[in-house]
Order: C-alpha cells, then structure tokens, then sequence
C-alpha cells in the first residue's frame, strides 16, 4: 500500500493513527488479495504450461539428464581457476541441474506468488528487459507498482538490484556478500520486510495450494508435497542457467582478431594496464575478482553513507566496501554502482579516473583498496575504455518470459 | 547409420593426424620480420601459433600484444644493437602484453611506458629474458595470473615500483637478473613456488620482497625460495613510495616456507633481511581475514652478510622506532622459523628461532618450472566439437525450434548433403533471410577449419531428438 495520493482515506489514517493504519492496511491488502485472487486464476494441473526437457542454452544434457555448462574457456589451460586471465578455465560451477527444474524455476522467477502481497516477483528487479536488473538507481520492493525504471512508490531499497548474469561461479551474493549461497541470497529476499515479505511457511502454501505448480514439482522433484527447499532450487537452477560467455570480447580473446575494432582493442589495452587497474578487479574471463573493496563511492544523493561490508563482519577496514561486480553485460545495466551513483559508464570510468578517495574527501575512516589509484587517463582513453565495455554485452542466453505463471497472477511485461 | 560412421572415421582420422585447436593451424611455422618504420603488432596479428615474429633493432613507439598462443617475439640484436619499444612520445601504457599461453620475449629494450614495460597476465608456459628494461612507471616485468614460468637475464631499472613484480602466480623461476634503481627489485606476490635465484638486486629501496597482500583473488602464498642472489646497498629514497621504508634487502611479510639461502647481503641500511607479519602492512590495508598473518617456517641458510641494519629506516619494535637495525631481523611470530649457524649475522628477534636442517641443494630443487608446459585437458577431436557445438551454436539454434537463430532443422535440410558447405558459410555467414526475422550471425572463424567441419558433420549428422 502507497501513499502516492494522500487523499486517499487509507492514507489519512495511516498518517494520523497507527493502530487505525495498521487496521486499514489490512482491510485495503485484503480487498487487494481478493481482488487480484478474482482477477487470476490459478492454473490447473493439466493446464497449458509444461517444463521444458530440454537443457537452456549453453548446456548440454548429460548423464542423469543433469544439464552441463559448456564454454570454449573449458579448451583452455586450468592453472588456478581462482585468479582469472584470458585464454584461461574458468572456476568451478554449479550447474547439473535437470531441464524441468531450471524451467519450473523460470514459472517461479516470474511468478507473484512468491511474495506476501502477490504482486512482487523476482522479475519485477531482475527483468530481461532491463539486462536482469531494473535500469534503477535502488530498487523498490515491497508495495511497488510496475517493474523496471518505471517501478515507483513502494519501499525503496538502499542498493541496486544486481544483474544475475553468471551466478553460476559466483561464491558470495548482495553487494555486502552477506550470503554463502544462492539459496541464501534468494530466501533472503523471499523474507525480507522490505521486499517480499512472505515466510517459508506461507510460500509452501502458497505453492502447494496451486494445482499446476504441484503437477510442475512432481515432475521436477517426484514430489507430491512441495517444500521449501524445493523451491529455493528450483529458482537457483534457473538462476545459474543464466550465462554470458559469448559477447565480441570473448571472440577476440578465442582468436576472431576483427570481433574487435582498434578502438575497442585500445581500451582493452587500457583496461589491463597497470596504471588503470580495472583487471586486477574486474578481472577476465568472469571480470569479477569476486573480492569485497572499498572504492570510494559517495552516499547517493539524499541518503545516508552505506557501511556496506563493514555491516556484516563488523570489520571497520571494510567500511563501505562492496562486492567487485561483474562488467559482462554492464552496457545494458546503468546505473552503476550499488546506489546508481554513476550515469553512465563515463561516469563509472570518470570516477575510477579521479584521485582515490575524492568523492569522499574529508572522511579519514575508509580503507581504500591498494589497487585504487591515480590513473591519468586522457579523455580519449577513457572513451576507448568505455568503448571496450560495450564489447562485453552478450545476452544470447536471456530467458523467455512465460506467457502465463501457475498462479494466474500478472507477469511483468 | 552410414552417415555416421563416415562421420566417425573422419574424427578419428582427424584425432590421430591433425590435432584440432582453437584458432587457425599452421602447417609450417613462419618466421616475420619486422624493420623500422613497420609495425610489431601488424606481424604479431599475421602471426600464427608456432610462429616467431624477429624484430630489427630500430626505435617502435607501440604497445604490443599478444592475445594468442605459442608466439614468439624476438628483437634481433645487431652489433649490440637492440629493436627499442618507447613509449614515451606517444604517452603508451604498455610495452608488450601477452595473454597468449607459451609466448617467448626475448631481446628488446622497453622503456619509458606508463604501466608495465614486459606484462603477461593470464598467460602459463612463458619466457621472458635478454631485455632492458628502463624507467617504467610501475613494473619492468611483471608477469601475472600464470603458471610455469622464466624471467632469466634481464636488465631492469628506474621503476618507480618493482623491477620484476611476480603476482599471483605459480611455478616460476626468476634468474640471473640485475634490478637497480627501482622501488622495489624482485617482488614476490600472493605466489607459490617461485624459485629466486643468481639476481643482482642493488640500489631499490628494497632488494626481493616476498609478500602477500591482502584483498585479492589468492589467500596464500608460499614456497618461495631465494637462493644465491647478491643483495646489495638498497637504500634508494627516490620514490616517494618507497622512501619511508628504504634499506632492505630481502623482505618476507607473511609468506610461509620461504628459504633465503646462500645469497650475499651487503649494505642495506636498515636489514639485510625482515621477517614480518601482515600487520606491518599498517592501516593502509583492509584486513583480509581469509589471510593467516604470520609467517610461518622461514629457513636462513648460509648466506654471507656484511654491514646491514646500520640505520634503520621506518623499522618499528612494540610501536617504537628502532634506530639500528641489523643483518636479521624478525618482527613476527609464526612458526617453525630456523637460522642454520655459522653466518655471524647481527640478529635481532630470533632468540626462538631452531636451528635449520639443510637446505635443499640444487640438485634437490633446481627449477619450479613444470617439466612439461601446462597443457589443457585433453580431449578426443569428437568431444571437443560437441563441446563447441554447446559453447557457442546452442546460444541461438535449438534442434526444432526458432530462438535466436533458425531452429538446425532448417539447417539440415538447407545443407542436408554439403558439410563442406556450411562449414564455410559458418565462418563467413552472410544474411539468408530479413535481419528483422533473425539478427546477423557473427563470424566463427576463430574456429579452425577442422573443428568447423567437425561442427558441420555434428550438425548435419547427430544433432537431432537426442540432442538440446
């Protein structure tokens, strides 16, 4: 419930009266549920939707029809997965996840039924349309309308949603890497106040007094009784299957010498030097390092400084320290940084381009990464450099969204 | 079923005669000159693996790189003339780049970059030796994110950090260099098993420090071997990062297992050598607490030391500035740490250190160079264009229906009896049908044309039900 027209009698008393809010905001969700529950109707077992058998893109069906991630990176030496390079493996991944688990994690990455109020799903922040993210500075959660940019009223959240790009090898998760795990990551949100704001309790519910989901969880799990866990792996199954390994940069580094053009190649140039630093962090293939680092970026505008890492391990050198984020699609997710605090990607480069810590003068309390430093680029470099970026875009495996979810309830589109 | 087996015999025959790369095959290698007044890189992208591209001595004010394999790049030296890479007129960040696996750089002389004069990252297998290397803003040579390695017989000076700068890496020997007049001489980071040996690091600030740093990609390093090196007079303060914290000549700062044996230490100011833990790093460092911060197992073995710690610099005691140093000395705990006697080094911090077994002996470690170059997993000619076939085709095509591109039933009966065909058009497609239905292919051609004709059979042959 927003409070976008304060003429709104619901409005009112929230303002005046807490226990009267709390009353109305009950009664208005309630009004709400029915009417979205008149407006959708749950599909039934032998309705239209059905899992897929096939593995998405860029896996192929193996044993035990468990889907396996393939890449060319797989061709090349394994020295250490874990320091990155070029012509390099890639670190280990979770895939082997079977074709209808992913597919029933799609339905459920679409599928309002996710959240409290039914009208939030994971798609809503993490949108196709938006490069798995929402083109916003901070993301809305719950009591939100729309999806995307367009997303308004609601809670806003303090960070940006990340794009979901390569999960798959990713090891930690949220911007203050506070989950070890997908799952983690996921039932976080599923939780939270802020965001969806339902319990593993309700969601089980939800889910299981659905006909079509428990005919869709008896073919992805052999199960007639669908539990939580279930669920949070249906979801990290689609979730991983979302890869971007094939963009212009991956051919050239694979040897297609004019996948890149001279510019482009100079900011690949740029972006390996030392003087600029951005792959001691950013590092290839994945061009994240997966590390968390204080870089210096200012409290967006209006708003508090966030504390970041230092919020999870209470360590004070972490201050305002964020996971690396991946650069693969980066060109189709602006803003950047946690809090949109850059436009575009000039701005991005512009930022790591000034003297370390200037957008934070005057605070003596952050520890900076070593790797930060002066760079001196030219504006000719930084436009080469921005250049290069936008060779990283590949979204070949960018999901389909389902015409129609089990539940019945609107799919953002 | 005969198709098949066709298809078979052919990827046999190609497994047994032609193994199948990424990246064009040459029959024969070649050898590219390149004189003054052309370009490196032009030769380097003519290059194929197995190819040498021979540089002339002559001035070239480029950045050259290599993103691709087993190329090497040698400056023909002439009467003692070299081929010189500046960077200086035209404000270049890099001398040479190589990300390529087995590259062999050999014989220039770099100087005068922003960056790095010699840089690898990524690439295993390399060798990089006989260069000059001269004021360069960061690292002369600094080879990264690699295994198996040689840095041997180089000449590196006036960098405002390190001379050889070694990051996390494996497997790498640094041999028979001279670095004077830099920050820092060899360093040793987030590293396993760098064998550092017959150096003359003299005038750094500091000679071979051997460190770990925290918040990055590696949370260990050790097995750091620093052996027969002349360690001498470094107490250069003309980098102002290096200035508060000159006169050292071997440093280990939390790396385990690092045997400093058989060197000559001589001269430098504050220690001939400081054991530490991560914590001298001081405030300017986020704590990393994947790292274990205190050295453990350092052996110091018959080297010979004359005149160090005479005025120490920046060298603190339980938070108190200390005004001489010594030949030794140790400001961490950790464990396991021996002194072999007999050196007559002036120690200070060691009085719990054990007395040391013997070092290995160069027979016992002559090199951490692999034997063999690290090589990929091997797989048969068949498994690797199925692989391919799900890398890269499986993003667009499915068997039977339309995602990014046509669904490959179209494509078989397109091609149905003309491998050779489609093998080609993979390479160069061109468009068949209105870029509003489909978008345009990109080119394959990095694909050799082996693996693209092992594509065209699979798709024409196997792909099918049983298939994604």
């Amino acid at each position: 419930m927003v409070c976008t027209n304060h003429r709104r009698a619901g409005c009112t008393v929230q303002i005046r009266n807490k226990r009267h809010q709390t009353i109305s905001v009950l009664l208005i969700k309630a009004a709400l549920l029915y009417l979205v529950a008149l407006a959708s109707t749950p599909l039934s077992a032998d309705a239209e939707v059905n899992l897929s058998d096939r593995c998405p893109p860029y896996f192929s069906l193996s044993q035990g029809n468990l889907c396996r991630l393939k890449t060319l990176y797989d061709l090349y030496p394994a020295a250490n997965p874990q320091w990155g390079g070029y012509r390099v493996a890639l670190p280990s991944r979770r895939d082997g996840f079977t074709p209808q688990q992913i597919d029933l994690g799609r339905y459920l990455f679409f599928d309002s039924i996710l959240s409290a109020d039914r009208d939030l799903s994971c798609a809503h922040c993490h949108h196709p349309e938006f490069s798995l993210s929402d083109g916003r500075d901070r993301s809305i959660g719950r009591h939100g309308h729309g999806f995307g940019p367009a997303r308004s009223g609601g809670n806003e959240l303090p960070r940006a949603a990340p794009a979901l790009w390569n999960m798959i090898f990713q090891q930690q998760f949220f911007w203050d890497g506070r989950a070890a795990s997908l799952e983690q990551q996921i039932e976080t949100v599923l939780t939270t106040r802020e965001e969806m704001a339902t319990s593993p309790g309700q969601l089980v519910a939800s889910i299981n007094a659905i006909p079509a989901y428990r005919s869709l969880f008896l073919a992805a799990f052999a199960t007639e009784q669908i539990e939580f866990e279930q669920i949070l792996t249906a979801i990290v199954a689609f979730e991983t299957s979302l890869v971007s390994l094939n963009s212009a940069y991956d051919r050239y580094i694979h040897g297609a010498r004019d996948a890149l053009s001279e510019q482009e190649i100079n900011g690949l140039n740029i972006f390996r030097s030392f003087a600029s630093r951005c792959s001691q962090c950013h590092t290839p293939p994945l061009f994240t390092s997966g590390q968390i680092v204080t870089t210096g970026v200012p409290a967006a505008a209006g708003l508090p400084f966030d504390v970041g890492a230092e919020a999870v391990t209470r360590e004070p050198s972490l201050r305002g320290a964020f996971k690396v984020p991946s650069l693969r699609n980066i060109a189709r997710s602006a803003p950047f940084m946690h809090a949109g605090q850059a436009r575009t990607l000039l701005d991005a480069v512009d930022f790591y381009n000034q003297a370390p810590g200037h957008a934070v003068a005057g605070r003596s309390d952050l520890t900076l990464h070593w790797h930060m430093v002066d760079p001196h680029l030219r504006t000719d470099e930084m436009v080469d450099l921005v250049a290069f970026l936008h060779t990283l875009t590949d979204e070949t495996a960018m999901p389909v969204i389902p015409d129609r979810v089990p539940s019945g309830l609107p799919v953002p589109r | 079923m005969r198709m098949k087996n066709r298809f078979v015999q052919l990827i046999r025959s190609c497994y047994i005669i032609v193994p199948l790369i990424l990246g064009p095959l040459s029959a024969r290698a070649a050898e590219i000159v390149v004189n003054p007044g052309e370009r490196i890189q032009a030769a380097v992208n003519r290059a194929v693996g197995g190819d040498t591209v021979r540089v002339m001595p002559g001035l070239y004010e480029e950045t050259v790189y290599i993103d691709k394999d087993d190329v090497d790049l040698i400056g023909v030296i002439v009467d003692g003339a070299r081929p010189i890479l500046d960077g200086g007129k035209k404000d270049l960040h890099d001398g040479i780049i190589a990300s390529g696996h087995g590259v062999i750089i050999s014989g220039f002389h770099v100087r005068n970059y922003r960056s790095n004069g010699i840089t690898t990252q990524g690439a295993n297998n390399y060798r990089i030796h006989n260069n000059i290397v001269e004021n360069i803003f960061l690292y002369g040579i600094f080879p990264q994110f690699g295994k198996n390695g040689l840095v041997a017989q180089n000449i590196i000076s006036n960098t405002s950090d390190a001379g050889i700068y070694v990051g996390i890496s494996e497997n790498v020997d640094i041999i028979a260099n001279e670095v004077f007049d830099n920050a820092l001489g060899i360093e040793a980071e987030n590293s396993h098993r760098i064998l550092i040996e017959g150096n003359y690091a003299h005038d750094n600030a500091v000679g071979i420090p051997v460190v770990i740093f925290p918040g990055l990609q590696t949370k260990t390093a050790a097995d750091v071997v620093v052996r027969n090196n002349m360690v001498i007079n470094n107490n250069s303060t003309r980098f102002e990062r290096s200035k508060d914290h000159t006169g050292r000549g071997i440093t280990v700062t939390a790396v385990d297992r690092v045997t400093i044996v058989g060197n000559i230490i001589k001269g430098n100011q504050t220690c001939g050598i400081c054991i530490a833990s991560l914590s001298v790093l001081g405030g300017a460092f986020p704590v990393d607490a994947a790292i274990e911060p205190e050295p453990d197992e350092t052996r110091i073995i018959s080297n010979m030391f004359i005149n160090n710690g005479y005025a120490a610099l920046g060298l603190e005691v339980a938070g108190a500035n200390i005004e001489n140093g010594a030949d030794i000395v140790n400001l961490a705990r950790g464990r396991g740490h021996c002194y072999a006697g007999s050196q007559g080094a002036k120690q200070l911090g060691l009085s719990h250190w054990i007395e040391c077994e013997p070092a290995p002996s160069r027979d016992d470690l002559g090199s951490y160079q692999l034997a063999e170059p690290l090589e990929s997993q091997a797989l048969s000619a068949a498994q690797k264009v199925q692989l391919t076939y799900h890398a890269v085709c499986s993003g667009c095509h499915a068997y039977d229906n339309t995602m990014i591109g046509p669904p490959m039933t179209v494509i078989q009966a397109l091609y149905m009896d003309n491998p050779e065909g489609l093998a080609k058009w993979i390479a160069a497609p061109t468009k068949k049908r209105p870029i509003e239905e489909f978008p345009a292919m990109p080119p394959q051609d990095y694909l050799s044309e082996q693996l693209r004709l092992g594509l065209a059979h699979y798709i024409l042959e196997e792909v099918g039900a049983d298939q994604n």
